[in-house]
């Protein structure tokens, strides 16, 4: 093999190998809570039963909660994030194109 | 609660949009658009395409070009499996081929230099992975793919395949050099 | 026409529950739950060999694991759980009886059987092709016809789903428009159909092709069929998770949807343009042209890609004004602060929003560009993004969802609540975790110095 692989490709999946181990613990907790809580959770009342069903109604309207927002916006804390969001987005999108044009020319 | 329950209002669709989501939509549309030039602006202004000039091809077919190849640019051999190292001429055609579970043969460039290189398969699909300079390929049998490479730097470099094709996988390294 | 009906009337939620139908949902998020389970166990297997001090199985094993693990997840657990839901959004939500009840338990007799015969193809021994099972390279004829089994098993399940929603509309079980949370279920149906379809189209002949009936099947032929199907395989899951995320904002919030026409758009959108946005998969492939594959991932994806953005706002957004109108209106993000962080149906669903947005979708478009893509094509940047996509996006959202129905849906009381607190925070974060090291090295300020990208489906490194 011509090309030794980086001590740090070694590093990063053994970084996986943890995350992993330790995300496998957690869905078996998942597993533990769901299941158990069918075998041994206390039975909860069930609720009245009839033969017929009663007709679903629609929402009942609410105002516009524009008074809530700041600068008109009814939910600017979310638009903050959105932003963030948009910011990581822009960069990291351009730093991989920087990578790229440092790559062989092929075409 | 209304995302469990119909719409309040019976003509939902003629509720104003709120001003937080208009202006989100005008924004990630306006980023959509330029994601999208960039990709077109890339193929007028920037060096690193991927070319789709395909052929269909035969193991046989390909591996007489091959050959030829080997035959006339060998320069030594590497490992105890003897492959051919081979030295072809800048702006020449040169060719690589992928089985289970190898390479052949090894490609030695010049740095700065352009070639096309023909790959195919000639069995699974494999694929071509040029390490460290990170370029990664299909390589689907039957189908024989022409890419025009210039390498931007000297020393030497692993071909590994990184499409799953049984049990010698992890196995299928191989060499190239940059002179 | 008589049919008897027993609804039952949750204490807890309101919400009606029909005899039938409720078995129907409990049987499919069992035995979801079952393959997750199974799934998990084999996650084991395939961590601790490609953790290179550990190294643990050897390599027919490995690939035979990491076989099964890929299409007990991304397939069996994911689809019996959405039919799950599927039956909860046409009948609970809309009060109906499932329409053809003995067709539902049809379909979920043929979802078990194709199962469980395309893991035992697995475990044989000779199927070991990846979830991808790229001809020419074969598997055993069951493992094919397993696939073709659930599939056919899933796809009844879909018009037992559409028949359900016919029977509520002329039943007049709801009045107006279907709610939110089953117009995203209907989309998620939809994709489903026609990615069944399309999976049947390249399956069949392969199933063909490995008991000798079929000759040849292009390649490039089947990575673009497959493709179809295995792409939109994953926007179902989208769909489903984010009708989920809807349904605990309005759960957990009263929250009521910004705009119902703004969601409701996007939910079109994934219909419309997913299908051909399945063309990022074969970027790095010969034989398309250069065109076809700039709209597909373009024109189309960005579409798919818009929606998700919306989606991504509109969700908080409605939680941050129902919070806003409960009095949290301090600043910027009291509303955030003041969430209930400690309610593990909300914290799962938030950190799914946030890592599906940040990790597995940028990463995603990234991964899509035509040019960009071949930087980690096969690389294992690619498992990095879809467990941030499939894993803490859908997978935790599920997960999250099980939480709310285990009091409303199976009548019981939690146990070990405070365990199931700290889960989704365990889970999700775990997760993004292994999401992120498997990109290390990729991104471009660290792929420079790093110079080597570790491949996908490798014993070795």
């Amino acid at each position: 093999m011509a090309y030794e692989w980086p001590g740090a490709a070694y590093l990063m999946m053994g970084l996986v190998g943890i995350a992993g181990i330790s995300a496998i613990v957690g869905g078996a907790a998942y597993i533990y809570i769901t299941v158990g809580s069918l075998l041994w959770g206390k039975r909860l009342d069930s609720g009245a039963t009839s033969p017929n069903f009663t007709q679903l109604q629609r929402a009942t309207p609410t105002a516009i909660a524009q008074t809530y927002g700041s600068a008109g916006f009814a939910a600017p804390g979310t638009f903050v994030l959105a932003m963030v969001f948009l910011v990581a987005f822009i960069l990291y999108y351009f730093i991989n194109w920087k990578y790229l044009s440092t790559r062989w020319a092929l075409s | 609660m209304s995302a469990i329950l119909p719409p309040a209002e019976r003509l939902w669709y003629k509720h104003p949009i709120d001003r937080v989501e208009g202006t989100w939509i005008v924004i990630a549309l306006t980023w959509c658009l330029i994601m999208f030039g960039m990709m077109v602006g890339w193929h007028i202004w920037g060096n690193q395409n991927l070319s789709t000039e395909t052929y269909r091809t035969t193991p046989e077919q390909f591996v007489v070009k091959v050959q030829d190849m080997v035959d006339k640019y060998t320069v030594r051999t590497e490992t105890d499996q003897e492959i051919p190292v081979v030295a072809p001429p800048p702006g020449s055609d040169i060719y690589l081929l992928a089985r289970l579970w190898s390479f052949w043969p090894i490609l030695e460039l010049e740095n700065g230099k352009t070639y096309r290189l023909h790959m195919t398969s000639m069995d699974f699909n494999h694929g071509f992975s040029l390490q460290p300079a990170n370029i990664n390929i299909q390589m689907v049998p039957g189908f024989e793919h022409v890419v025009t490479i210039t390498p931007n730097q000297s020393g030497p470099y692993s071909v590994v395949c990184n499409e799953f094709c049984g049990i010698g996988h992890h196995q299928m390294v191989s060499r190239l050099y940059v002179k | 026409m008589s049919v008897t009906t027993t609804y039952r009337t949750c204490p807890r939620s309101g919400l009606q529950f029909e005899n039938q139908a409720e078995m129907l949902i409990k049987a499919n998020a069992f035995v979801g739950v079952v393959w997750l389970l199974i799934g998990g166990v084999l996650a084991i297997g395939v961590v601790l060999t490609r953790w290179p001090a550990i190294h643990w199985l050897e390599a027919e094993t490995f690939y035979m694991v990491l076989t099964a693990h890929g299409l007990d997840m991304l397939i069996f657990w994911l689809i019996f759980f959405e039919v799950a839901i599927l039956y909860f959004a046409a009948s609970t939500l809309l009060r109906c009886r499932i329409a053809t009840p003995k067709v539902a338990w049809l379909a979920f007799a043929l979802m078990l059987i194709g199962s469980v015969l395309n893991n035992v193809a697995v475990f044989n021994g000779a199927s070991s092709v990846m979830m991808t099972s790229y001809v020419p390279m074969m598997a055993e004829p069951s493992f094919y016809l397993g696939l073709i089994l659930f599939a056919v098993g899933a796809l009844i399940a879909c018009f037992v789903f559409f028949g359900t929603l016919v029977v509520a509309k002329r039943e007049k079980t709801y009045d107006g428009s279907v709610p939110l949370v089953t117009f995203g279920a209907i989309t998620a149906a939809i994709i489903a159909v026609f990615t069944i379809s399309s999976g049947a189209i390249i399956l069949i002949p392969t199933w063909l092709l490995s008991i000798g009936v079929v000759e040849h099947v292009d390649p490039l032929v089947y990575r673009t069929v497959w493709w179809a199907f295995g792409h939109s395989s994953q926007q179902i899951n989208v769909a489903a998770h984010i009708s989920v995320w809807y349904l605990v904002a309005a759960v957990a919030f009263g929250a009521k949807p910004m705009s119902e026409r703004v969601s409701r758009t996007a939910f079109l959108l994934y219909i419309l343009f997913l299908q051909l946005a399945s063309a990022h998969h074969l970027l790095a492939d010969p034989g398309l042209s250069t065109g076809w594959k700039v709209i597909n991932t373009s024109y189309f994806m960005y579409f798919a890609v818009l929606a998700s953005m919306i989606h991504g706002l509109t969700i908080p957004g409605a939680m941050e004004v129902a919070q806003r109108r409960k009095g949290y209106t301090k600043g910027l993000f009291e509303w955030l602060r003041k969430a209930p962080w400690g309610n593990p149906t909300f914290s799962g669903v938030f950190i799914s929003i946030i890592g599906f947005g940040f990790l597995g979708g940028i990463s995603g478009v990234m991964m899509g560009t035509e040019q960009l893509n071949m930087i980690i094509h096969n690389t294992i940047y690619v498992p990095g993004h879809f467990h941030a996509t499939v894993v803490v996006g859908t997978t935790l959202t599920f997960m999250a969802l099980t939480y709310y129905l285990i009091p409303v849906l199976f009548q019981r009381e939690m146990i070990a609540p405070t365990l199931a607190k700290w889960q989704p925070y365990l889970f999700g974060f775990d997760v993004l975790l292994l999401s992120c090291h498997d990109g290390c090295g990729h991104v471009g300020c660290c792929a420079a110095p790093l110079g080597y990208v570790v491949r996908r489906s490798s014993h070795g490194i």
